[in-house]
């Protein structure tokens, strides 16, 4: 892959996190608690540590390979706590509903 | 009630803040004083702290006459007997927050099975996004108060 593809692909992926940034806020305002509220300030901190991991993505080819390679493990150990907590959330709504 | 609602006073609305002439209880007048026209419903929440049944003195100042809803097709309704007692539970217990679970009960048929499942339905809501305690205390003060109606 190209230094050109791997940009266009940095930028898509910064501008659909952000979307999900304005996503996560705006639904905030409509869950002040509970058990989706709670957890959606976990993944409203998770969303935004990721916006801003992506937009900086394109700026980071400064950086040694050793520290880079820190940057994306820190990125997939936060995407994997970000899929526990949706699985968990979402097991839960269906615990409730189901009730 | 839709928070984003705006009231203005009435002639009668103005006519009460300037000379007492229908007696107001001071909650209501306090509700009346704080419509001005451009703050919409989730703002005089803000305003009237202390003040947790803000929803249920507009409707009755509405219905009444003081005051009238703007550039909308709302019009106040009266709630009566079990109906009203439940969304007053959720005002008081929920507070600002009480919007979605008054609009539910509002919409919900005066059955006791259909109350039975409307109250179920706002526990799991509230305790999905209010909070789980409110949720469990809600459902529970609602269900002694609709057995002592059936019984």
């Amino acid at each position: 892959m190209d230094i050109n593809a791997t940009l266009i692909i940095s930028i898509a992926a910064s501008f659909i996190m952000l979307y999900a940034l304005f996503r996560v806020i705006r639904l905030k305002k409509e869950v002040p608690g509970g058990i989706v509220g709670h957890t959606w300030n976990l993944l409203l901190g998770l969303v935004v540590l990721f916006a801003v991991g992506y937009v900086a993505m394109p700026f980071l080819g400064e950086l040694s390979q050793e520290v880079l390679r820190l940057v994306v493990a820190l990125i997939f150990l936060f995407g994997a706590i970000y899929v526990v907590l949706t699985i968990r959330l979402i097991h839960r709504v269906i615990q409730i509903l189901s009730d | 009630m839709d928070s984003k609602l705006v009231f203005s006073k009435t002639p009668k609305g103005e006519e009460e803040i300037e000379s007492r002439h229908y007696h107001l209880d001071h909650r209501y007048r306090l509700a009346l004083i704080l419509v001005d026209g451009h703050s919409d419903v989730g703002e005089l929440h803000d305003k009237a702290e202390g003040l947790s049944e803000l929803a249920t003195l507009l409707e009755t100042l509405a219905l009444q006459g003081y005051i009238v809803a703007g550039a909308s097709d709302w019009q106040p309704t009266a709630e009566s007997g079990i109906k009203k007692e439940l969304i007053d539970f959720a005002r008081l217990i929920l507070g600002k927050d009480a919007d979605k679970v008054c609009k539910k009960l509002s919409e919900v048929e005066d059955h006791h099975a259909d109350l039975i499942v409307a109250i179920a339905q706002c526990q799991k809501l509230i305790s999905l996004t209010i909070d789980e305690a409110k949720g469990r205390e809600f459902a529970a003060k609602c269900t002694i108060l609709l057995n002592k109606r059936h019984t």
